[in-house]
């Protein structure tokens, strides 16, 4: 019973400062607000939909000014981009903020890089349980997404514990004060488990030629809510594939993909670590991608 | 179904109500159904094989009791033992004996390509092999009874919490018996809801976890990332932290293992053994071995040393003895040159200890004491790198790096603050349980103590809980 009453405790006191814990979490209490703003607006409206590469690669004002020049009315451009999400993250994240709302922006943009369109990109059950989903999503996510009894029971404890949901954020905390050199040993720890990783996958063999069952779900979804919906794939220094699937996959849903993963005028310099846009490539980036929905966009009215 | 994992406290959840719903005669039968249905999520084609050892020592068993002591009753030992070492062979050192040999004949410019058996291990093989063995030879020593029926010896086998990584029972040892109540004689009879039984079951079971998912767990990311390294990547102390850090590893994941196990069994009325008895804490390799799997170091005591002649014929039988029994021991961890090496170093380390006649367990006290528990650690330590090692040259470039190479680095710096910040409450409370009455005494002690460590084993358990989730390292013997 006292140790009920100490957890309690410690989830009223995380729940209070809940907000303080990082700017990632204050950008998701953000998200309800920027969906109404979204909503007053009016159109013509683009809703940029991705994680930190989102972040930092759309200046969405850098979109709105270059969206103006080409010739389309003006238009009102919001982000949605918490931290190290994928498509399981904004499948849920729209339904909830979106579709039961009954909102939806006249052009939703997804960018992504390497797999991340994947069926078997990892799911993060505590994330969309305290931020991205509730309960009414249930019944989907159990059958779809959350197969296993360790993300459904992960999923449902995040429901009601913060302190469950953030333990990863506040265990970086403690241990980055506490730890000296932390970040750069977790960062070589986690180096090391991808590559094992890597490594195993080659031991068992080829690999299977990737699904994209979610894909199509998020799409149809972002589709019949009345969203124009486009996928990018973004630009990253190394060279990566993208999977004639995953275009077929894109394109049966009716929704428009765009290969802009090497652009004119992006070099190795335009990245922060090797994987983010610095703001020079950023703003590359989000004058092609402009130009790219204002044609598309003109040619959806002819 | 790993006892860390969410499907097995599901599977825990229905078991334990039915469990005690039931009348005393359908609860063994109820928990044969679940045990083998717990192996089968595992791999249920390995289910034949626990089976084919179950029904061979069960009537093998019977046999041997009906039996005058002789020749006949020796029969039936060995065959038991043959069979049940065959299984071991077979599955588990097959191909490293045939890869050894065939490279042997090669030295000769002999070509043997042996064939290769393409079989991954049965979990717990190891383990119920070496219970079931034991309870034919200890019908045929008179120290137990036959089994009255097959479904209690079968369950005796097969019991789930402790069927995949021990602790490997005795059939029927005594109440007072420092291995425990036996296991057999304990499903053999009724079992009561117990005072204290509760609080004793959460108290191994918030222990084990603790120890393996906030131990365990985070030194292996450590220990993996040290160990898949170049050579020419590391420094002397990165290795050293890194053998620390699997120290604690392999303690929290194996004793964590025994652990939950004891819990679990504990709230279904069963008393399982203690597998371990803080054994870092050990002041000798002697008394080391009396701390750390003690249900297999008793085995191979009663089983190996004790027939081998033990200590009763003179000073050098007895090196040879305690060499070989460490050694096998040694070899029952896995089919690897670099098993052998550890079994055969705690060979010898037991071997110096004797011949030096080091001061008996128990009588350096304070500094002294603390001296020899460091010096012990430090040792073990050493046996753990060629144990953790995949090859013995990995063990010896690792050892070199340690004897030239003194680079303090930020990263071992930091790999020893984690082990630190993981590993050190672990053992300043194994201190304390060290000189506490009774053992454990965690589960009696005052309420803002048990208040205080629970606390702490649980936000542990909630806030430094790894993302990624390791099998137990046992799982693999």
């Amino acid at each position: 019973m006292a140790i009920a009453a100490v957890a309690v405790l410690g989830e009223y006191a995380l729940r209070s400062r809940e907000a303080s814990l990082s700017l990632d979490i204050q950008h998701i209490r953000r998200i309800p607000a920027i969906v109404n703003e979204l909503q007053a607006s009016g159109s013509p409206n683009v809703l940029f939909l991705g994680n930190s590469l989102t972040r930092h690669g759309v200046q969405a004002d850098t979109v709105a000014e270059s969206l103006r020049t080409a010739g389309a009315e003006p238009t009102h451009v919001y982000e949605i981009y918490p931290d190290d999400t994928t498509l399981t993250d904004w499948h849920y994240l729209y339904r909830r903020y979106l579709v039961e709302r009954g909102v939806h922006p006249d052009v939703l943009v997804v960018g992504f890089v390497l797999a991340q369109m994947e069926d078997t990109q990892a799911l993060h059950a505590e994330r969309v349980g305290r931020y991205f989903s509730d309960l009414s999503a249930a019944p989907e996510m159990f059958r779809e997404d959350f197969v296993s009894a360790g993300d459904r029971v992960g999923f449902l404890l995040a429901r009601v514990s913060s302190l469950y949901a953030n333990r990863e954020r506040l265990r970086d905390r403690a241990l980055h004060a506490l730890i000296p050199g932390y970040a750069q040993t977790a960062q070589e720890v986690n180096f090391s488990a991808k590559r094992a990783a890597e490594a195993k996958a080659v031991r068992l063999g080829p690999k299977p030629a990737p699904t994209y069952k979610k894909l199509r779900r998020f799409l149809r979804m972002t589709q019949e809510s009345g969203a124009r919906t486009v996928v990018v794939a973004m630009p990253q220094p190394e060279p990566y594939e993208v999977s004639p699937g995953m275009v077929s996959a894109v394109e049966s849903t009716g929704a428009r993909f765009l290969d802009m993963r090497s652009l004119p005028g992006i070099s190795d310099e335009d990245y922060l670590d090797g994987f983010h846009l610095a703001p020079t490539g950023a703003r590359v980036y989000s004058e092609h991608l402009a130009k790219l929905l204002s044609r598309g966009t003109q040619a959806a009215r002819r | 179904m790993l006892f860390n994992s969410w499907e097995f406290w599901a599977f825990f959840a229905v078991v334990l109500p039915i469990y005690w719903l039931l009348p005393f005669r359908w609860q063994n039968g109820f928990l044969l159904v679940a045990s083998y249905y717990f192996y089968g999520c595992w791999d249920w084609r390995f289910l034949p094989l626990i089976a084919f050892s179950t029904v061979m020592d069960f009537w093998l068993g019977q046999w041997i009791a009906a039996t005058p002591p002789g020749d006949q009753r020796k029969k039936y030992v060995r065959v038991s033992v043959i069979a049940n070492l065959a299984l071991l062979g077979v599955f588990k050192y097959y191909n490293f004996f045939s890869h050894e040999f065939a490279t042997f004949l090669q030295g000769f410019g002999i070509a043997a390509p042996l064939p290769v058996l393409n079989v991954i291990l049965p979990v717990g093989i190891s383990f119920y092999t070496f219970q079931s063995m034991s309870y034919v030879i200890d019908i045929a020593r008179g120290k137990t009874t036959p089994a009255k029926s097959f479904l209690d010896f079968a369950l005796y086998v097969s019991f789930f919490p402790h069927l995949v990584a021990g602790p490997i029972m005795r059939s029927g040892t005594k109440e007072h018996d420092p291995l425990g109540r036996g296991l057999l004689k304990q499903l053999s009879e009724p079992r009561r809801w117990r005072a204290g039984d509760f609080e004793e079951g959460l108290y191994h079971v918030t222990l084990g976890l603790f120890k393996k998912i906030v131990i365990g767990d985070n030194m292996a990311s450590i220990v993996n990332m040290i160990f898949q390294r170049d050579l020419a990547q590391l420094t002397g102390p990165e290795c050293l932290v890194g053998i620390y850090a699997f120290a604690w590893q392999i303690y929290g994941d194996f004793s964590g293992y025994s652990s939950i196990a004891q819990g679990v069994a504990k709230w279904m009325g069963v008393d399982l053994m203690f597998n371990f008895r803080m054994p870092y804490l050990a002041g000798n390799p002697s008394e080391f071995w009396h701390r750390w799997h003690i249900s297999l170091s008793t085995w191979l005591r009663d089983y190996l040393y004790i027939p081998l002649g033990g200590s009763r014929g003179g000073e050098w039988k007895t090196y040879r003895n305690l060499m070989l029994t460490m050694t096998i021991g040694g070899i029952w961890h896995g089919a690897n040159w670099t098993f052998i090496v550890w079994g055969a170093f705690h060979g010898a380390y037991l071997c110096a200890h004797r011949l030096l006649g080091a001061v008996s367990p128990g009588t350096a006290r304070g500094w002294g004491r603390v001296a020899a528990a460091v010096g012990t650690f430090h040792m073990v330590c050493f046996g753990w790198l060629f144990f953790r090692a995949e090859t013995i040259g990995q063990a010896m470039g690792m050892l070199r790096l340690m004897a030239t190479d003194f680079r303090v680095t930020p990263m071992a710096v930091s790999i020893l603050a984690l082990v630190a910040f993981y590993a050190l409450p672990l053992l300043a409370y194994e201190v304390w349980t060290e000189h506490g009455k009774p053992f454990p005494a965690m589960p009696v002690t005052l309420w803002p103590r048990r208040l205080a460590a629970y606390g702490y084993c649980f936000a542990m358990l909630l806030i430094f809980s790894p993302s990624i989730a390791h099998e137990f390292i046992y799982f693999q013997f």
